[in-house]
Order: C-alpha cells, then structure tokens, then sequence
C-alpha cells in the first residue's frame, strides 16, 4: 500500500514541489492549503499517515491545527515545514504538549531526506 | 704624675677657672679635648649625654673609645701622621663621621676638630654636632620622594610634564614606553618633537597654560606599524604653578576596538530585527526554488518509474535527453541556483541570530552531546556536502576533566561549532595533500569549559588572523560562504554568552579555534543584561 501524505502549506508552489518529488518517490499525495482545509480533508479521507504541516498558515496556525488534527485523527503523523526559526517552533510545540516531531526548516535542501523520514513514519504507524 | 708645671698646662685644670668652665660646660654640642696622644683631657656636659659616660669614665683615656673600631682602630695614627707630616686632613675643618656610645650604638655626628698650641701644650679640641634628627628628616625626605616617584610610575598612564614653553621636565616610566628613553634623556626636549602623533604645539600647550586651560584629545591614532593604536591624551595645567603641565597619555586600544565591535553589533542587529519578521517571508520563497532545482533533477533522472513512462509516451531517451542538457550546462546551471538559495538561506539565518532572545532560551548542555548532535548535523549539511566530503574527515574527539556542561543556548553554540567545522573543511579541501584530520577537544578547566576545533589544513596569515572575525571578510572565493558565519560565531560566543573565542594558527600549522564558555553562563539578552 502506498504512503498516504497530506501537504499543508498556504504557498501553492511550494505544495506543487513537495508532491511532485514526494509522488515520483512512489507515495499518494494529498494537498491543502490551510489548517481548516486540512480537517475537511481528513475528515473525508482519514487514511493519511503522515502530514507535513507549515506553522504559518491563514486562519488557524499550525500548532493548532495539529492539535486538532490529533484530537480527530491520532494515528496521523506529523513532520513540520517551516521557514521560522526553529527555536520559536520548539517553543510553540513545547506549549502544545504534543510529542516535537521531525523539524525541516526551509528552503529544504535535501528532500530525499523528507522522503525518508517520511517513509520512516509510515512504517512506525 | 703631675707635676705643678704640668698642671698649668693640662687643658683639665683650666676648668678650674668657673669663667673657662662656664664657657665650656655650656657650648650646645659636645666639647672634647685631648693631648697628643690622644687622650681625653675635657668631655663637656653636651659630649656626656651625646655618649652618654660620665666624665670620670672617660678623662684620661684614649679618644677612640668613643668612635666605632674601624675608625678608632685607625685614630691614634691620624695624630701621629699629622704630627709627623703637618698635612692637615680634619684639622681646621670638620667632617661628618660616627660616634659609639657607651651603650655599643652608633650615631651620625659632625666632628670638627681645631688644633691647640699654647706654651707648653699641645692638643686638639673637637666640637660634636649631633645629626641624628637632621638624619632622620634627610631619610623622610627621600623616601617622601622616592615614594611619589614610584606612585608616579608605577600608574599606567603615562605622565608627562612640560614647562610654559613646552620643554618636557618629568616623566614617568610609563611615557618611556617602549622608546628605552631613561628619564635623562627626554627631560628638556620639546613634547612635539617626541611626541609628533599627539598634535600638540608648542605654543598651542603654552597657551593652555597661560589661560590655565586643559586640552583633551580622545582616540588619537598612533602609528605602530601593523596594528592600529589610539591613545586618549590629556593636558592638565598645573594648579599652583603656572608655568608648567602635566600631560597625561592612556592607551585605549581595547576600548576603541571593543566599541567599534558594539557599534557593528548595534548594526547587525537593527538588521536582524527586520530579518526575524521576514525570514518565514524569505524562506518561502527559497524553500520554492530549491524544491523546483530538486524535482528538475530529479524529473530528467532514469532512476524515476514515471519518467520511463512518459519519455516512452513522447518516444523520447532519457539518456539522450540527458546528454544534450548536459552539453548544454543545464547540470551546472542547476546547482549554481541550489548553492545560490542555500547561501541566501544562510544569510537570513545569521541575520536571524543577531535579534534572538537568547536569554530565555539558556539551559544546562553537556558539551560532548551537543557535539555529537552537531557531527550529525555536519554529516548532512549542505555546504559541507558540496566541496570537501565531511564523512572523508578524520575526526579525533578529546574529552578532559569532570563537568563539560554549561550552561548556554544550545542552538546558537550548535551553530558556533558548525561554523568552525564548516570553516576547517574548506581550509583543508583547499590543500588536498595530507589526509584531513579535524580534532575536537572539551576541556573543564575549572570556572569555564574550554571547547577546541583544530584542523591541519594550510593555517592562515597573521593578516587574515586580525581580521577574521569581522563580517563579511572572506578568504573564500566569491560565491561560497557569506562570509559572516565567523562574525556570527564571534557574537554568539563574546556577546551573548560571555565568553571568549579566538583562533591560533600560522600558515602551514593547520588552525586552532578555541572557544571558553563558563559553566555557570552569563546570558546577554538584546535588551541588556537580564534579556
């Protein structure tokens, strides 16, 4: 069975990017754009093991939508994209009480390693 | 024995006369007469309490007694040589000498002797001057003096005093400096002519003093060959002498350097400032290109099941495809854009370091782990994969004494070490003849850990030592680094941890980084101390 992946970022392109490398890696790729779409999506489809999430989003952030996400689906996965300096992210995670999960800072310059730690993800779960 | 003739002509019986006796006994300074052979004929009231004897003690014996061995040893042929030669030494005058006191001390006294030659007799008559207080107060004085003097040199600054017309009258140890000029070899010479760097004339100092004005000039640059010195210099007339000045020279090198360290920081961190609310902004846009030079690698590889597919789908080869971009630079064009957006990334996260507010984010770290973490990290950096092979590095790791942890922010010291392990891999991939070898090495040295990165590339000239911390220097051709990782490591380690980071290294001895971090951590936040 294929990885399923959930994308969420607010910037299309960099969705576009993430999926085609991640599909040419052989997963499924879903993608949204904000953290409300995000729960709509899962709600739908909640087969999806990993999701790379941004912080910064419209609407709810990040953080919050993970919470949600959790509450809603707890066997999801999550790895955190993000162009914010990854001290303020462990800050906010730390608030959350979520478990701090893999942490890419854009620009990423190796997403085979994403690919990886995703992969990684799917097994665990 | 006496006989009656004798009498008259002993100086002894003359004190039978109360006129001669009254003269004698009240003479303030101690009275001695004695014959030709040296005995004492008259000891006055004054001689009895400078020696303290009683007359009976000492009439009628030799005068030495009362003078310390090395002269009264001495003393009885003094008489006879004089008697013998008529040359006088003391007769008629006087002479500073020691006298011994029946009590074994000594005391300074001055001894003038006259001659005595009356029908019948001979003798000689010393007058005793007590100079034990003008000793004491002649002491007083030179140790008042050589007390101030060594106040004077002993301060660091340099002192300097000038006359109305300019003409240097003291100075101290400290404005000899390194010149090896002794204080007798400036006194008299004109200020500017020694001190041409400071700009002061001469009529310009005795202005000064006239109007009883002081001049200040502050960070005057001194030339010393390589580097640049700077001086404070003040004049200071003098308070109860006008017609003089005292000019005052401190170095204040370290201080200079130190502000202008501040003002760069201030800089930089007004920089960071906009950077911390942009970066998420800018990385947005970078994370988009390098995703973009990734998938278009990727996209014309033979590796990818869905590109066979669709290249069989136009009837195109990949291989072929393959080939004509690579004719064509499109491999090369490729990674100058991903290095390009790595370096830009960069920029932003050291901008970004300037405006953290690290002292909230201080916590104990062991060292030795966070090295760990960082080799980890090296193993995978982006920089370091290009170029020089990180995993190709010998790396020797040392771990000395009891405690490694400090207590810092983790992040930015884990940038500090990736910097130094960044900057030894390009060193040594610049001289690719010796096997590379980085060595990590954690000291306790007590109130501070001590954290080393040594390499054995090609090491770097004094030139680039002295500047090697300054932004944006860069020994590296254009395009690689940014040339401010080493300023930012600089600041993480002096400004917001308070400790101390500096390099040792001469061309061909490879280059020793060595970081102090104390245990106990000082956090500097950006507003000042206590974040």
């Amino acid at each position: 069975m294929a990885s399923a992946v959930l994308v969420v970022d607010d910037e299309m392109a960099i969705c576009e990017g993430l999926a085609a490398f991640l599909e040419d890696e052989g997963m499924q790729v879903q993608t949204a754009h904000s953290g409300e779409e995000a729960i709509e999506l899962l709600a739908a489809d909640p087969l999806v093991q990993v999701c790379i999430i941004d912080l910064r989003l419209p609407g709810m952030n990040g953080t919050e939508a993970m919470v949600e996400i959790h509450r809603r689906v707890p066997a999801v996965r999550f790895v955190i994209h993000t162009g914010t300096a990854r001290e303020a992210v462990l800050t906010e995670l730390r608030r959350t009480g979520l478990q701090a999960p893999p942490i890419f800072k854009k620009p990423a310059h190796d997403l085979g390693e994403m690919a990886r730690v995703v992969f990684e993800l799917c097994r665990g779960a | 024995m006496d006989t009656s003739v004798d009498k008259a002509h002993r100086i002894r019986f003359w004190l039978e006369d109360p006129r001669v006796r009254g003269i004698v006994e009240n003479v303030a300074d101690g009275v001695i007469g004695i014959d030709t052979v040296g005995y004492v004929e008259l000891f006055n009231r004054a001689a009895e309490r400078l020696f303290g004897y009683d007359p009976a003690e000492v009439m009628g014996r030799n005068v030495k007694m009362l003078m310390p061995p090395e002269y009264g040893d001495h003393h009885d042929g003094f008489i006879a040589r004089y008697l013998d030669s008529g040359e006088r030494h003391i007769i008629g005058t006087g002479r500073e000498v020691t006298g011994r006191r029946k009590d074994g001390t000594t005391f300074p006294m001055y001894l003038s002797v006259g001659e005595i030659t009356v029908p019948g007799f001979r003798g000689f008559i010393g007058v005793v001057h007590d100079l034990t207080a003008q000793k004491a107060a002649e002491q007083a004085v030179a140790s008042a003096r050589e007390f101030l003097q060594s106040i004077i040199d002993s301060m660091p600054s340099a002192l300097i005093g000038v006359d109305h017309e300019g003409r240097i009258t003291h100075w101290n140890r400290a404005a000899a400096g390194d010149r090896g000029l002794a204080s007798g070899d400036a006194v008299g010479r004109h200020f500017p002519e020694l001190f041409p760097f400071v700009g002061l004339g001469l009529s310009e100092i005795a202005d000064a003093i006239q109007e009883q004005r002081a001049i200040k000039k502050e960070r005057v640059p001194v030339p010393s060959g390589g580097t640049a010195c700077y001086v404070d210099v003040l004049l200071y007339p003098l308070m109860h002498d006008s017609a003089g000045a005292v000019v005052r020279i401190d170095d204040v090198t370290e201080r200079v350097r130190i502000e202008e360290m501040m003002v760069q920081t201030e800089k930089m961190m007004s920089v960071g400032g906009l950077a911390a609310g942009m970066a998420h902004e800018i990385n947005n846009p970078l994370g988009v290109l390098a995703q973009g030079c990734q998938n278009l690698l990727r996209r014309v590889s033979p590796e990818i099941p869905e590109n066979l597919r669709v290249a069989a789908e136009f009837g195109v080869d990949i291989e072929q495809v393959r080939a004509y971009l690579r004719e064509r630079g499109f491999f090369r064009f490729l990674d100058g854009m991903q290095e390009a957006t790595a370096r830009a990334a960069h920029i932003v996260t050291d901008m970004l370091t300037y405006s953290r507010r690290s002292a909230s984010s201080f916590e104990p770290v062991r060292l030795n782990g966070l090295l760990d973490t960082v080799l980890r990290l090296a193993g995978h950096d982006y920089d370091l994969k290009k170029g020089l092979d990180f995993r190709r590095i010998a790396i020797h790791r040392q771990s000395i004494g009891a405690s490694d942890e400090v207590y810092c922010d983790a992040l930015g010291i884990e940038q500090v070490v990736l910097n130094l392990l960044r900057n030894a891999a390009q060193a040594m991939a610049g001289s690719p003849t010796s096997p590379p070898e980085i060595t990590l090495i954690v000291a306790d040295q007590g109130d501070h850990v001590r954290l080393e990165v040594a390499d054995n590339g090609p090491g770097m000239t004094e030139e680039i030592k002295r500047r090697l911390f300054e932004p944006f220097f860069t020994t590296k051709p254009v395009g690689v680094g940014t040339g401010l990782g080493l300023s930012v490591a600089y600041f993480i380690v002096t400004v917001q941890h308070r400790g101390s980071l500096e390099v040792r290294s001469a061309p061909g001895q490879g280059a020793r980084f060595i970081v102090r971090l104390p245990h106990e951590g000082r956090p500097y936040g950006i507003g000042g101390p206590g974040g």
